[in-house]
């Protein structure tokens, strides 16, 4: 990968790395660093990374640095179990968007990536394995999973309306 | 513990530990590392036949939203949808699962993340001095050129001022310009020299007049201009400049313009020798001027590379080849 490709993929990819790092963390500065290493991690290795799959490899490179940082931080998020919540909160319910980010917010970061990646990347299941370490069918199970976890959330939240 | 011995091979460690009490205790804490039996309960409910079925209506419109069906399972699907309400209410919700890649967050800083290397163009010594060399010999050239022209220039002038009567009956001719054409009519078969003569005859009149000091300066360079004069063969050449037409058509049209010859007693005064040997010496003259400009051009490379071009006995290397420079 030469100098020019490295910075086309800065163009490409630096936005769509950080929603996806961001989303996870909700922390935008954590986001960032993150953001930065993989970008960093890239650039050393750019004679080795193809400049057709950097995007693969910013991905991978990036999730793993959010996992990495998730066991160094260990933070306290929402539960990663998903959990009939009790309260429900006053909202602009309309707004579907907002809920589905709320109920995504609720999942786990396994399975929050699986979502981002498929929805917002168009990656397949297998290229979805292949950037988080998984095979096909755990990546089909989990993400059906997650899905019909939002469902049942969104599901509620619309009956409670 | 394992309960892998006989009864005989278990009566037999029972009996060792009644012989050997004090490793009782460590045999009880032995057993005591096994796990215990627990009672955990499960959730069947999903296992069951009914719930396997919804889950694998699910399982395939969670696939056809993600685009994993191969193509005739879709064709089935969709047929199904269409005809299918409940199938199109269960996919209505599944798709509200789905997030919008339109959704844009930008990066914050991402100037931060470019990179600009400043690259380093090593050049060798060899590759320096190379560069050095061709720049002097283009330079070289380039003034030889423009010596020579100014030589052949020079020269012409002072031919035509070595020749004051001819000068002064071009001038007094009644139509100069006439006789300019005839000159050029008949030229030294020379069409293009002619077109040019008579489009520039105006130029050749301005130049008749030349300066002493010029003629004093460069008697050599007359020499060969006046042998160049008369042993110019007749081919078709373009004149270098417009005093080496006058002297061409003065040379052809001595009857019509009444002058001398362009070699006249007072022009040959001061030759030397034979033509050939009057270009030898104006070739001498164009060498040193040339190697004094290598020479100089020696030295400045000298000073900004701190290299010495030129070997012990002084000569200026390029490449193989080796130029004296004195």
């Amino acid at each position: 990968m030469t100098e020019k490709e490295y910075n086309e993929c800065v163009n490409l990819y630096a936005d769509n790395v950080f929603r996806f790092i961001v989303k996870n963390l909700r922390h935008e500065e954590d986001a960032r660093d993150v953001v930065q290493t993989a970008f960093e991690k890239l650039w050393r290795n750019r004679e080795e990374v193809d400049g057709a799959k950097c995007k693969s490899y910013l991905f991978t490179v990036a999730y793993n640095q959010m996992i990495d940082h998730l066991r160094k931080v260990k933070r306290v998020y929402l539960k990663d179990e998903f959990k009939e919540e009790t309260k429900v909160q006053n909202k602009h319910m309309d707004n579907a968007r907002a809920v589905l980010n709320e109920a995504l917010a609720r999942l786990s970061e396994t399975q929050r990536s699986l979502v981002m990646l498929k929805d917002y990347e168009g990656y397949s299941y297998e290229e979805i394995g292949k950037i988080m370490n998984l095979n096909e069918s755990q990546v089909k199970v989990y993400l059906h999973r997650a899905r019909l976890q939002l469902k049942e959330y969104i599901v509620k939240v619309e009956n409670v309306i | 513990m394992d309960n892998e011995l006989n009864e005989e091979q278990v009566k037999m460690v029972d009996e060792f530990l009644v012989a050997h009490p004090d490793l009782k205790a460590e045999f009880e804490m032995l057993m005591s590392t096994k796990l215990p039996m627990e009672e955990f309960s499960f959730d069947k409910k999903e296992l069951f036949a009914e719930n396997m079925k919804l889950s694998s209506v699910d399982e395939e419109l969670l696939l056809y939203i993600d685009n994993e069906l191969p193509a005739e399972q879709k064709k089935t699907v969709e047929l199904e949808l269409a005809s299918n309400k409940d199938y199109q209410l269960q996919l209505k919700a599944l798709l509200q699962t789905k997030l919008d890649p339109s959704e844009l967050i930008t990066y914050p800083d991402k100037k931060e993340l470019y990179r600009h290397t400043e690259r380093v163009v090593a050049f060798k010594l060899w590759m320096r001095i190379a560069a050095a060399v061709i720049i002097i010999a283009v330079s070289g050239i380039v003034y030889f050129k423009n010596s020579s022209s100014t030589i052949h220039t020079g020269n012409a002038e002072m031919a035509v001022k070595k020749n004051p009567v001819q000068s002064v009956e071009l001038k007094t001719t009644k139509n100069p310009s006439n006789a300019m054409s005839l000159a050029s009519d008949h030229s030294m078969g020379n069409p293009v020299a002619a077109k040019n003569t008579k489009g520039k005859e105006k130029k050749s009149d301005e130049n008749t007049i030349v300066p002493k000091e010029r003629r004093e300066e460069n008697p050599v360079q007359e020499e060969v201009l006046t042998a160049q004069a008369m042993e110019r063969p007749k081919v078709n050449h373009v004149p270098f400049n417009e005093n080496e037409k006058v002297i061409a058509a003065i040379d052809d049209h001595k009857d019509i313009l009444n002058i001398g010859s362009v070699t006249s007693p007072l022009l040959t005064r001061n030759t030397t020798g034979t033509p050939v040997e009057e270009e030898q010496t104006a070739g001498n003259n164009r060498k040193g001027s040339l190697k004094g400009f290598l020479r100089k051009a020696t030295r400045v490379i000298e000073k900004r590379t701190g290299i010495d071009p030129t070997n012990e006995n002084g000569e200026l290397l390029i490449g193989a080849v080796a130029i004296n420079l004195r």
